[in-house]
């Protein structure tokens, strides 16, 4: 086999992969004649994705529009707080007990009571969003700023650097690595948080047809949204991965 | 050699912690004089780098007196960046920063006293070319092996032309071979360079190979209770390990650490 193949092969596999788990699913439908119900024939489902786009875009629009203004409002969030946080141990101190109550909280508890407050609107599955993915990114920063090396810090005190290049220098930097996968375990969050809150009283998006889709065994229905999900949540994955390998650099 | 640079007098230091107090050092007293390489030895935990990390003003003594070129630390109050500048500290680990290249950490130094890159950037290449580290350069850390990575951090500690180097076991992870490399390499570039060195080590043979002088510390407080001048003919090469004059030294100074480590026992 040639190094050329090799390296081309190498490249490939995730979707020859991909390509492998649904033949073995569409045979296993077709051999064991397993009932729509349960496994619909995944070639039915990305052929209704095809030929019924029109009717899934209304709903993948308005799912994906509030995850694309929710997660990132959450991360911004639960950076800001990190940076406080690890700045100030007085407001740590002050606040900590309290964001341990939120984290400890399952949001899909405060949905019924978003939606009572705000509405059946998109704010509601915004706000949920960005309250699932805040504090995967705000505790992986801390995580990250807990771990530097003392060394790092008496770099900059034995050049009588301040407070704030001890900062943006080494607290910064260093955290990068931790950043990047409390915006991975957001982004994954995050995503449950919006289609947790459609499927809780609201009337549009994926997670509202995905439940009134197995409600009434629309399964091939169904499964095309989940595939659909899937597919999102991987390029937002894939995009967070391909900035880490940008920024990240040892 | 009759100017001293560095003065510490009647240095204590206490640690607080939640629960205790630690006792590090008690009663320290040392000179250092100008061009000179003095060394620490000691057992773990006898203080030796919480002396340089106080000359440094790191951290900051519980008690005494400390001169540096003149200038006299003011207690509870951060020693002037003129004072400090004269300090380049080289850290046990060689601590360099894994998302800048080789030059950015030599430079880093440069960028925390607020100095122009353009006006330094000069003086680090020199040092890059005279260490022979040139073409690694643009390198990240994580490409380099231990030693290169030690070099790289001994550099970092004299980008700013500091008049003295700090250095806090520097060699204490790598096989004897390369220490001794590096231990030849240093004597070089402080004879070159016209620096005073204050050099940590728990080895003893190294503290001698190096040394014009060498103090030694007990444990449990800290403190000094040997001063011993090494009257070795300069430069020196490995050879000289061999000699008589060296051998005795040795075995005097361990002799000195062992009755050390026994009291740390009794």
């Amino acid at each position: 086999m040639s190094m050329k193949f090799k390296a081309f092969l190498y490249k490939l596999s995730p979707l020859l992969v991909f390509i492998l788990i649904f033949s073995i699913l569409e045979l296993a439908v077709q051999i064991f004649t397993i009932p729509v119900y349960i496994l619909p024939s995944p070639i039915a489902s990305f052929r209704y994705i095809i030929t019924s786009f029109g009717e899934m875009w209304p709903h993948m629009q308005k799912t994906f529009s509030q995850y694309l203004i929710g997660y990132p409002i959450g991360s911004l969030i639960g950076f800001s707080l990190a940076l406080i946080f690890i700045m100030s141990k007085t407001v740590t101190k002050a606040i900590s007990p309290y964001l341990t109550i939120i984290f400890c909280t399952p949001q899909i508890v405060l949905i019924p009571l978003l939606k009572v407050w705000l509405g059946y609107g998109a704010t509601v599955c915004t706000i949920v969003c960005a309250l699932s993915c805040f504090s995967s990114t705000m505790t992986q920063i801390m995580t990250g700023a807990e771990m530097i090396p003392v060394e790092r810090f008496e770099l900059v005190k034995s050049c009588k650097g301040t407070k704030l290049q001890s900062f943006f220098h080494i607290i910064v930097p260093s955290c990068w690595s931790s950043t990047f996968t409390g915006l991975k375990l957001g982004a994954i969050s995050g995503l449950a948080g919006v289609i947790g809150a459609e499927m809780i009283g609201d009337t549009r998006g994926i997670g509202y047809v995905v439940k009134l889709d197995t409600n009434i065994y629309l399964m091939v229905e169904m499964f095309a949204y989940v595939y659909v999900l899937m597919a999102f949540g991987y390029i937002v994955y894939s995009l967070i991965c391909l900035a880490e390998d940008k920024f990240v650099k040892q | 050699m009759t100017d001293s640079i560095i003065k510490m007098e009647h240095v204590d230091m206490v640690f607080h912690t939640r629960t205790q107090e630690i006792e590090a050092l008690r009663d320290i007293n040392l000179q250092i004089f100008k061009h000179e390489f003095v060394s620490i030895v000691g057992p773990s935990g006898c203080g030796k780098s919480t002396i340089i990390r106080i000359l440094d003003d790191i951290i900051q003594p519980t008690k005494g007196t400390i001169t540096v070129d003149g200038y006299t630390y003011i207690p509870n109050k951060q020693v002037p960046k003129e004072v400090i500048r004269k300090f380049g500290f080289v850290f046990q680990n060689p601590n360099l920063l894994p998302w800048m290249t080789v030059k950015k950490n030599i430079m880093f130094p440069l960028k925390i006293f607020h100095d122009k890159d353009s006006q330094w950037e000069k003086v680090v290449d020199d040092l890059l070319k005279i260490s022979g580290m040139s073409e690694y350069a643009d390198y990240y850390p994580g490409a380099l092996s231990g030693g290169m990575l030690q070099r790289v951090g001994v550099l970092r500690a004299m980008s700013y032309q500091p008049s003295i180097l700090l250095m806090d076991e520097p060699y204490g992870t790598l096989d004897n071979l390369r220490r001794e490399q590096l231990d030849m390499e240093t004597m070089r570039l402080w004879d070159t360079l016209k620096q005073t060195i204050i050099f940590i080590t728990h080895n003893v043979a190294e503290a001698i190979f190096v040394s014009d002088r060498v103090y030694v510390m007990d444990t449990q407080p800290g403190r000094i209770v040997e001063e011993v001048k090494i009257d070795l003919p300069r430069p020196r090469t490995p050879e000289v390990t061999a000699t008589k004059q060296f051998k005795e030294y040795k075995q005097y100074l361990t002799s000195k650490i062992s009755n050390v480590d026994l009291n740390a026992i009794k």
